[in-house]
């Protein structure tokens, strides 16, 4: 294999190899919320694109909320990766869940400005 | 401790982080087409276009290697996980999302 960075030499020393099958779910798992994140990033783009019926500092800050979601979650599904790719390896329980709050309540967010801006539009 | 105890099939999985890896590669080739038609105007829309399809070659260009990788891993028993393609993708991902920050609020 190629030299590897240090961060990832001292991840690949710590612990044993887990079960790669966890290594494969950890690594599907990040790759969906790397979706999901394109997903938000995608919505944005449309929102801007399409929601001509808004005005457009409406259409301006939903866009760019919905972007930003994307964005600040494709950040934490890494972390969420890396701290649960050490779980593994040390044989500890996986870190809780942080990624679903923040696209919970960013999503509300989203969704109640989309709704004010409809209403008020 | 490496091998799991329990009879199972290696094989599976690995197709399914392929598959997902594919996933991944049309998401972004998805946003980088859905830019495509304002990538006349910002040039902003264009560098974002650029990058999101350069993401996607990439990922796709290089799943069957990884696969092989992976495989080859599995079979010597060494770790299976891809922290520099992880890495990529998060860096990718999170250009993507500033240059279409920048052109969706200006």
């Amino acid at each position: 294999m190629s030299r590897r960075p240090s961060w990832a030499q001292r991840l690949q020393e710590q612990g044993s190899d887990p079960d790669p099958r966890f290594s494969f779910a950890n690594e599907r798992t990040f790759l969906a919320w790397i979706r999901t994140s394109l997903a938000l990033v995608a919505a944005g783009v449309g929102v801007d694109a399409f929601a001509t019926d808004i005005p457009a500092w409406g259409r301006r800050s939903l866009a760019g909320l919905l972007v930003l979601l994307g964005g600040v979650l494709s950040t934490f599904a890494f972390r969420r990766w890396l701290r649960s790719e050490q779980a593994l390896r040390a044989k500890r329980p996986l870190p809780t869940n942080q990624l679903a709050p923040v696209i919970g309540y960013g999503l509300t967010l989203g969704a109640v400005l989309a709704v004010a801006l409809i209403m008020l539009g | 401790m490496t091998a799991p105890q329990e009879p199972w099939d290696p094989g599976l999985q690995n197709e399914r982080t392929t598959l997902a890896w594919v996933r991944s590669a049309l998401s972004f080739a998805a946003v980088g087409t859905l830019v495509a038609k304002q990538a006349g105007g910002a040039a902003t829309f264009g560098v974002l276009m650029v990058l999101a399809l350069l993401t996607a070659t990439l990922m796709a260009a290089t799943a069957e290697r990884r696969h092989h990788g992976r495989e080859g891993a599995l079979r010597s028993s060494r770790s299976v996980a891809a922290p520099l393609p992880i890495l990529g993708t998060t860096v990718a991902t999170v250009a993507v999302a500033a240059l279409a920050f920048v052109a969706v609020t200006t």
